[in-house]
């Protein structure tokens, strides 16, 4: 299922919230209309936890994690740390880690089995990350940028990445991740994919402003529907061509 | 870590041209080296066969490139963090054998940049393991390291065919086959060979090392072709014959088996010390050391006034061994490398085998390229060839010599029927009523003659050279079930 929502007039939900598939972080916001979005299609499912990272809301862009475990960085303080271990699953690992390059959501992007890191992180997050996650760890760039986290989403049925990653990079990305890959854009041609979206294995949430074939690439690449990506040009055509007209 | 770092000198190709497997075992059996020679040779072994791959992955995990803080341990050394990637990445355990050590916690630091620099490699190749990739030089080696049917000769010297096979408890199971070629397919089987008598082939995962009678020398590991000089020879008890390059002395037993064990039948000679020792602990093994005496000395030395009652020779002179394949694909490695120094060595009894493990004995030569005829190559078997010459026409000047039997295990014309016709052709030996042995001498029955297109060439007449050519046998490298083998014999009245 692949929806769209608001963050208090921001398309970027990818920045506000953190979505696995074993839980869920939402940022603190004024309404709670964002939090709907997440509840009407979770529900019970997983544990949904509002929390901030270091006082602040951009909680997507400052946490990386997966089923296994989650990542944040030095600056959160110990009673949002408190507060995150009582909301999510014993089973999820939760790590801080001490990485100049703090904003973990830019410059990681995991899998359940593997994740993409800036190719500069120190040698310690990346046992950080192998270790906690339980991923295979590999320093990559996307379309030549360095913050793989903000270009690319990533779930464990395929990955969404820069609208101008070259054929050739999405296919050596796709045998590393080995998920089908494909590039792309989200909220009406952004190019910042990674924070225009959240997505795990059932749901992904876009802004409010993605399009509808954007968003038919995404239940494509996602699996998110029983369309298969070959669908746009047959049973979702008209769908296409009435939203352009 | 001791493991690893009395590995790393096995890596460097050793000036002395000696193989792999001898310079470890060499070494595990003086002591150099405490850790267990086998395992030595396998990590070393493996690390050689991946190791452009593992360089590839240390250059790209950045593993000793200093980075900020962390100082990179002294002793690793690029060829020591080969060892340890290896055994890192590529063993089953995926561990650094060893307790805590600095240069561990080192590389086990980089473990998952290492980890994916290998997975990495794996998809640009687009395998899911390694091994594919060498997949090819490994079966190639395969064949090569084994010979296709172990041949067993019965030491009649120590034992009876009979206590041998029907006693020994690892003989009595064996079922019994009709042809070699079965023997290949299934283990668990023995043939008798129909040329040699005494002589059984057994598939070669047969573990015959570790049976008793091997271990007490009532049986012998010997390749089949390389019993034929023996054989060929034929001498009855009281003659009295010199092995002129005798180490490692399965000729020189198996000959002994035909004299009957007499006391001092037999000289066996051998220039090199150290396979002079060799050659002394296989005499004493095979319970000859009465009937062969051994004389460290070059033959070629040896006055044939002192040796005036010998009548039969066997002279089994150091050749190219283009016709052996137990040459393993780690000194190919070894010598591929760039700090090679090719140190180009003929006509010396210089390579050293370990006894237990050699099966096809008697090389005493180098290794083989199987690739063309380079130049340099040519040159080499230009000078085998005339030492072979030498030291055969040496052997027809001794003053009672009847018959000699010449073999090599080469398949190369140059070694072989070219060095007969020069010696048919020689003047003295001419004189001295020499002749080459017709084919009913020379096991009759062994259907694969010498190449009468050798002595078509040298301008013996059509009908001359086939019945020359009959005369001599040569075998195929694994084709006739052993190392390819050249021989030929020598009478007079």
């Amino acid at each position: 299922m692949a929806t769209r929502t608001q963050f208090e007039n921001s398309n970027e939900v990818g920045v506000f919230s953190k979505l696995t598939n074993s839980y869920c972080l939402i940022a603190v916001g004024g309404s709670e209309n964002f939090y709907s979005a997440f509840e009407a299609e979770l529900g019970d499912v997983i544990p949904m936890a509002h929390t901030t990272i270091a006082g602040n809301r951009i909680i997507g862009r400052m946490t990386a994690g997966n089923r296994r475990g989650l990542l944040v960085p030095t600056q959160t303080t110990d009673q949002e740390l408190m507060h995150i271990r009582n909301s999510l699953p014993d089973s999820v690992q939760i790590k801080r880690v001490e990485e100049t390059l703090s904003a973990l959501g830019n410059v990681i992007c995991c899998n359940d089995y593997v994740a993409l890191v800036h190719p500069d992180i120190e040698r310690e997050t990346e046992e950080i990350i192998a270790d906690t996650l339980g991923v295979e760890v590999f320093r990559q760039t996307i379309a030549g940028n360095v913050l793989v986290g903000s270009y690319c989403a990533l779930s464990n049925q395929g990955g969404l990445v820069h609208p101008q990653t070259s054929v050739q990079d999405q296919e050596e990305l796709s045998s590393l991740l080995q998920v089908p890959i494909v590039a792309g854009t989200v909220n009406r041609g952004s190019s910042v994919v990674g924070a225009g979206i959240v997505v795990n294995d059932w749901l992904a949430v876009a802004g409010l402003d993605t399009t509808a074939p954007e968003l038919s690439v995404l239940e494509s690449i996602f699996k998110l529907q029983d369309n298969q990506p070959n669908a746009i040009n047959t049973n979702l055509r008209d769908t296409l061509i009435e939203t352009y007209s | 870590m001791l493991l690893y770092f009395e590995s790393e000198q096995f890596l460097t190709n050793d000036p002395k041209n000696a193989s792999l497997k001898s310079r470890i075992f060499e070494s595990a059996d003086s002591k150099k080296i405490k850790s267990n020679g086998k395992q030595v040779l396998a990590l070393v072994s493996s690390t050689l066969r991946y190791q452009q791959f593992l360089k590839d992955i240390i250059k790209h995990s950045k593993l000793l490139k200093p980075s900020g803080t962390t100082k990179i341990p002294k002793k690793l050394t690029p060829k020591l963090s080969l060892l340890l990637v290896h055994d890192l990445l590529l063993t089953k355990s995926g561990r650094i054998q060893s307790a805590k050590h600095p240069i561990k916690d080192y590389v086990l630091a980089h473990k998952t940049r290492i980890h994916s620099e290998f997975i990495k490699l794996k998809l640009k190749h687009k395998v899911k393991d390694l091994s594919e990739l060498v997949k090819d030089d490994q079966e190639d080696d395969n064949n090569r390291d084994y010979t296709p049917v172990r041949w067993v000769r019965v030491n009649t010297i120590k034992s009876t065919v009979d206590a041998v096979l029907t006693k020994d408890p690892f003989f009595k199971k064996l079922t019994k086959v009709d042809a070699f070629e079965k023997v290949i397919d299934t283990p668990g089987t023995i043939f008798h060979d129909p040329y040699i008598p005494n002589l059984y082939g057994l598939h070669p995962k047969d573990k015959v090392t570790s049976t008793d009678a091997y271990k007490q020398g009532k049986i012998i590991i010997q390749d089949r072709a390389s019993c034929f000089p023996a054989h060929i020879l034929h001498p009855s008890p009281g003659d009295h014959i010199i092995d002129a390059c005798a180490a490692p002395g399965n000729k020189t037993t198996h000959a002994a088996s035909y004299v009957k064990n007499q006391k001092h039948s037999i000289v066996a000679f051998e220039r090199n010390s150290a396979r002079s020792q060799i050659l002394r602990k296989m005499v004493a093994r095979a319970g000859a050391s009465k009937c062969i005496s051994v004389k460290n000395q070059d033959f070629t030395t040896a006055s044939p006034k002192e040796f005036n009652d010998v009548v039969g020779f066997i002279v089994d002179p150091s050749c190219s061994g283009s016709g052996i394949f137990g040459r393993s694909k780690d000194d190919k490695l070894n010598k591929n490398q760039p700090e090679k120094k090719t140190s180009e060595k003929t006509t010396t009894n210089e390579e050293e085998d370990i006894v237990e493990e050699n099966d096809d004995d008697d090389e005493e030569e180098e290794e083989e390229e199987e690739e063309p005829i380079s130049g340099k190559d040519k040159e080499r078997l230009a000078k085998l060839s005339s030492f072979q010459f030498t030291i055969v026409k040496h052997a027809l000047s001794f003053p009672s010599a009847k018959k000699l039997v010449y073999s090599t295990c080469s398949i190369h014309a140059e070694e072989n029927e070219q060095v007969v016709i020069d010696l048919l052709n020689d003047g003295q030996i001419k004189n001295a009523g020499w002749r080459l042995c017709t084919r009913d001498q020379v096991i009759p029955d062994w259907p694969r003659r010498g190449w009468s297109d050798e002595f078509v060439k040298a301008r013996f007449g059509e009908q001359e050279s086939k019945a020359l050519a009959e005369g001599c046998i040569r075998s195929l490298p694994k084709v006739d079930g052993g190392i390819g083998f050249f021989a030929a014999a020598f009478e007079r009245d």
